[in-house]
């Protein structure tokens, strides 16, 4: 085996080290944020289509 | 003498047709900015439900309103609140300006958009605009979360600058406006179609109840206008910044690059809008068709230059 090559981190192990430094529970957080927006930001166009529809 | 004096009166009424050019601008830049002009009530105007009057406070406004637009408002003001929540969380996972790939850019666009508008609805009580601008947002999101969606990762190391906070940030704030603007544009299409058609006497005056409820295509155009000449300068902006990384980056300010380029064309293009807009003949429709070809040029930059295009911009991290 050669010795410098063990060493060498692989691309996988890279990314693997890149990734411990993403907060991955934040980011979940934000998906669910990003979600909720989306469902609010809808409910919000039914609104403005209910006040086309049955508003004055 | 004669002649003279009909040139004369020529000259003025041209002078005269020029200086409305802007004035809503001018007026805009100060604390008591004037709304856009009451639409004219006139037969072929879809201004029944135009924009209220800002002679009477939101609170007032939103109280005579009617109970679906209330409601409509809140859930938009509550959403962008989620949405820039999204935003920020994300920035604070992954360490960096939320804005690195595709789906972190047209996010973040989204919620520039979303949050320009729902000033704009609160600022001059645009309420029969919210289902098209906000539809449009729901949309954009929608797209982004389902077909680009890409999970919170490192930054490539390209754009591992502080650049990525000053350029791309630029270029994300002038683009949800720019998506503004864009939905504006076709509605000012639309109601001036509309406008020509009742005029015509094609179709009856409030005949159309969709129709009927969007504000003037006078009020659209000057919206539309005051909506780009705030996104341009910060997309000048944006392109210069662009261009000063370049120079630190890759040792050159401009390299004909596709997504330079199709940036560069798209600045021309609402350029050219703006000045159409203040030229007399080719203001209205065609000025619009310019301002939407600048969006479009945008969109294509975004969607098929970033993504199917090889070149020294490819960060887009989709597929």
């Amino acid at each position: 085996m050669t010795p410098g090559l063990s060493e060498s981190p692989t691309t996988s192990q890279k990314r693997e080290r890149e990734l411990v430094g993403i907060n991955q529970g934040l980011a979940a957080v934000s998906g669910d944020f990003m979600i909720a927006a989306l469902l609010i930001y809808s409910l919000g166009v039914l609104a403005f289509a209910g006040d086309l529809a049955c508003g004055r | 003498m004669t002649s003279r004096a009909a040139a004369k009166a020529a000259v003025e009424s041209r002078v005269a047709e020029l200086a409305t050019v802007g004035a809503g601008v001018a007026s805009s830049s100060g604390s008591s900015a004037e709304p856009p002009a009451a639409a004219p009530a006139g037969p072929g105007s879809p201004a029944a439900s135009a924009l209220p009057a800002r002679r009477q406070s939101f609170s007032q406004a939103i109280g005579e309103a009617g109970t679906w637009v209330r409601a409509a408002v809140a859930l938009s003001v509550a959403g962008v609140t989620a949405h820039l929540a999204a935003v920020v969380t994300r920035g604070f996972a992954v360490h960096r300006a939320p804005w690195g790939n595709m789906y972190e850019f047209v996010t973040a666009l989204t919620c520039v958009a979303a949050i320009f508008f729902v000033y704009v609805l609160i600022r001059y009580r645009a309420w029969a605009l919210g289902i098209w601008v906000m539809g449009a947002v729901v949309v954009a999101l929608g797209l982004a979360e389902t077909v680009i969606y890409t999970a919170a990762g490192p930054l490539v190391p390209a754009l591992q600058s502080y650049w990525l906070s000053i350029h791309v940030t630029a270029m994300t704030l002038s683009s949800g406006i720019f998506f503004v603007a864009a939905v504006l544009g076709i509605l000012y299409l639309v109601a001036e179609r509309y406008r020509a058609r009742v005029a015509a006497g094609k179709v009856a005056e409030g005949g159309n109840g969709l129709l009927s409820r969007i504000p003037s295509a006078e009020q659209l155009d000057k919206l539309t206008y005051r909506t780009v000449i705030f996104g341009f300068p910060v997309w000048t902006f944006g392109v210069i910044a662009g261009a000063i990384w370049a120079d630190e980056a890759w040792g050159r300010y401009w390299g004909w690059d596709p997504v330079e380029t199709w940036a560069f064309i798209t600045w021309v293009l609402y350029a050219a809008y703006l000045h159409a807009r203040a030229t007399a003949g080719w203001r209205g429709r065609r000025a619009h068709y310019i301002q939407l070809l600048g969006f479009a040029s945008l969109v294509f930059n975004i969607l098929v230059i970033q993504v199917f295009i090889t070149g020294m911009h490819s960060y887009a991290g989709v597929g």
